[in-house]
């Protein structure tokens, strides 16, 4: 993997991808993903097979879980880009949500990116969540348990490595679908427009306020 | 001119311009003239319709040379009849990573200044005219 891109403009940053990454995976189930245990496992469960990591895995208490994606996840939430609806439990004390996309007419524009970048991460995701991304809570935790790697691992220890280049170039795209990728991905971004846009709609900045008038020349 | 959009420019945007000019000199005219056509049609950019939904038809892109020399952003606050400079690359976009840069920082000062109703930080730039005298 090279972490130097030859052209910007053709290249996506590796936090970029860590988030296109979780839109594309949460938009491939059908319903939803019922839960972070699930989202966390499923993403384990994909990235032992894929040669790109975007996430590190550690051993805890529940099992496979990713610090850094459950950061990506929550950018993406308080970005907008994601929904968590709460579930409602038979058993007290245990609470939970559903995560989706938030427009799910978006789930075709990841899967181009994807695309674009490795067709078999495509086939690898789509597969690995039909073959484990409903099995009840249960059986999915009997299966990622019983892993030869998770079993040795200390608990604390990192099971999987993050492995992920500075930049990853995509060919077949225009620049400015790339860069719009790259800019609309990026939660400070997100963040200042939407205080610029409130400024504006609740704020009432008023521009006729503004008296200086400048000359370019 | 009530119903024609104006060009608002932050301080650190009117600077982000200085910076251009003297590093670009031969790119001026399309500068002024991508300016310019940000406040007067401003929907004529490049929409950005991955954004989430609220922020969707707000902002803009334009090329300043051809295509993937140097990348002008900016916001349209319909309202308002307002046009707001978020950025201009000084370096051709193939070299211009928007995760190294300090572009962010720039434009955290403008979201400040207009949350804080800073209207001294603001000027109304005369596009239409640097347009007619280039």
């Amino acid at each position: 993997m090279r972490n130097k891109a030859n052209n910007l403009a053709n290249a996506i940053s590796r936090e970029t991808f860590k988030k296109l990454f979780l839109l594309y995976i949460v938009g491939n189930f059908q319903s939803g993903v019922y839960g972070k245990l699930r989202l966390h496992k499923i993403v384990y469960m994909i990235e032992r097979k894929i040669e790109i990591k975007p996430f590190e895995f550690s051993k805890y208490h529940y099992g496979q879980y990713s610090e850094s994606l459950d950061e990506a996840q929550d950018q993406l939430l308080s970005m907008g880009y994601l929904i968590a609806t709460p579930l409602r439990t038979e058993f007290p004390g245990r609470s939970g949500n559903l995560f989706e996309l938030a427009d799910k007419g978006m789930r075709t524009y990841y899967s181009l990116f994807i695309d674009k970048i490795n067709p078999n991460l495509k086939k690898k995701i789509r597969d690995t969540i039909k073959r484990y991304g409903y099995l009840s809570e249960e059986d999915l935790l009997k299966v990622v348990y019983k892993l030869p790697e998770f079993a040795v691992a200390g608990f604390n220890s990192v099971i999987i490595s993050e492995q992920l280049p500075d930049f990853l170039e995509i060919k077949g795209l225009s620049s400015d679908d790339i860069e719009e990728l790259e800019i609309s991905l990026n939660p400070r971004f997100i963040n200042l427009l939407n205080r610029m846009d409130n400024a504006f709609e609740q704020y009432q900045f008023d521009p006729q306020k503004v008296k200086k008038v400048a000359r370019l020349i | 001119m009530p119903d024609s959009f104006r060009f608002l420019a932050h301080k650190t945007f009117r600077k982000n311009i200085e910076d251009f000019l003297k590093k670009h000199p031969t790119f001026t005219k399309s500068l002024f003239t991508n300016l310019e056509k940000a406040r007067s049609n401003p929907f004529s950019g490049k929409p950005m319709h991955s954004l989430p939904k609220k922020l969707r038809q707000k902002v803009f892109r334009l090329w300043i040379g051809d295509a993937n020399d140097f990348r002008f952003i900016y916001y349209v606050a319909r309202q308002t009849l307002s046009v707001v400079g978020i950025y201009l690359t000084l370096e051709p976009r193939s070299k211009f990573s928007y995760d190294k840069s300090d572009w962010l920082g720039r434009l955290e000062t403008i979201a400040v200044d207009l949350e804080n109703e800073n209207y001294n930080e603001f000027e109304i730039l005369n596009t239409e005219e640097a347009v007619k005298k280039i």
